[in-house]
């Protein structure tokens, strides 16, 4: 059956907090409170992400099947497991890809009209 | 592991205070999510607490407040938006319904003649009433056309959807003016909204008796909505007139009831048709 599903470029923007969520996700599956840790340290806690964004982007996530559930567990000695662990899918990892590349051209814009000259003399001295 | 560090008493407060808090998402998202969420907030609540102290608590718990009512909305929203054709419309004929009685009600209660007399008790009834009566109507009317757009010309399309717009300019123009207690805004709101609502219906059931898409009553929005505004009109027209009062004024001021009961009929009807179309399918 031949169904409508959304090509990767339909995503496109995701929104900070989805892509942020990816982001956590890109170098494995987490559980919940592993995004939000992860979220903090990428973006240098400048992100703080509170549990109704979280879940409620995951929500749509799931939906949009961009990350799916993990059913592999760690050592029950070493986590809850009443936790759930999350990861991206196929299509999730190519939206992702897509969107940072799309991220990436738009600061090639931005240092190409100088917006980031003082950035980047700030970041070699 | 976070999880397994002693909890404080401020700490337990907050998963308390949040366990509450949780209670006003939909129920479908709370019961898939809220344990998680929960969860997640007790671990992070923790950290913060044990790392950083009491300043960084109430800056979390900041935030924390700020994203609960930010995605509660969205949730509620989300709930509205992906709501199905069907119960869209079985909401909006309930909602007309209601709109059409509580215009009834709301009109015996007011005036100088109010069977319920003026106290302050029966007042905020009656601001109640009519504050609640636009987004009723507008409700009501986004179901009208969402149920019978396909079939409508575009004066009823367009009557329809402004009646949903001016009663929704109507509405926040009323709760504005009972915040802020400026009744110079209430009562040109209501008169926005009522006027437009009751032209919306007569112009429908003009568009209604042109292309026969109502399956009863299909004169009846035209009677319900144009004479009454014929009333008004005549009434504004006869404000200063030399030869006092005639035995015709009652008529013209009970008016509104029709389009009360028109309303009322209106959303009846749609409730019928839309149980008859979920009976066949």
């Amino acid at each position: 059956m031949a169904e409508n599903t959304p090509s990767p470029q339909d995503h496109l923007p995701l929104t900070p907090a989805v892509f942020n969520i990816m982001l956590a996700l890109a170098d494995g599956e987490k559980h919940g409170y592993g995004i939000m840790l992860d979220v903090e340290n990428n973006t240098s806690g400048t992100v703080q992400m509170g549990p109704g964004t979280l879940y409620g982007s995951i929500k749509r996530m799931l939906k949009a099947a961009l990350i799916e559930e993990s059913d592999e567990r760690p050592d029950s000695d070493l986590d809850d497991q009443r936790r759930r662990y999350y990861r991206l899918t196929g299509s999730g990892q190519r939206v992702l890809r897509l969107e940072a590349e799309r991220l990436a051209s738009q600061v090639a814009t931005a240092r190409a009209k100088n917006l980031l000259a003082d950035l980047v003399s700030g970041s070699s001295q | 592991m976070i999880s397994g560090l002693p909890d404080t008493r401020i700490v337990n407060i907050s998963l308390r205070v949040y366990r509450v808090l949780l209670a006003s998402y939909p129920q479908s998202f709370r019961q898939e999510y809220a344990p998680h969420m929960l969860q997640v907030f007790g671990d992070y609540t923790r950290r913060v607490y044990q790392q950083r102290g009491l300043a960084s608590l109430i800056w979390w718990w900041t935030l924390t407040f700020f994203d609960f009512a930010n995605s509660v909305l969205e949730e509620h929203l989300q709930g509205i938006t992906n709501m199905t054709k069907e119960k869209f419309i079985r909401l909006g004929s309930w909602a007309l319904m209601l709109g059409g009685i509580t215009l009834f009600i709301g009109f015996l209660v007011s005036g100088e003649s109010s069977a319920f007399g003026r106290s302050a008790f029966y007042r905020n009834i009656e601001d109640f009433l009519w504050v609640s009566m636009p987004i009723l109507f507008a409700t009501g009317y986004a179901a009208l056309r969402r149920q019978y757009r396909d079939k409508m010309g575009s004066l009823g399309n367009f009557a329809l959807l402004a009646g949903v717009i001016t009663s929704l300019v109507g509405f926040l123009g009323m709760l504005a003016g009972f915040i802020l207690n400026i009744e110079d805004i209430v009562w040109p709101s209501l008169m926005i909204f009522f006027m437009s609502a009751m032209l919306a219906m007569a112009l429908l059931g003009f568009d209604a008796l042109k292309r026969g898409y109502l399956p009863r009553w299909g004169s009846f929005p035209l009677i319900a909505g144009g004479l009454p505004i014929l009333a008004l009109m005549l009434q504004l027209i006869l404000e200063d007139r030399p030869w006092g009062n005639t035995p015709i004024d009652p008529i013209i001021e009970r008016m509104p009831l029709l389009f009360a009961i028109g309303a009322f009929l209106m959303g009846f009807m749609l409730l019928e048709d839309i149980k008859g179309v979920e009976k066949s399918s």
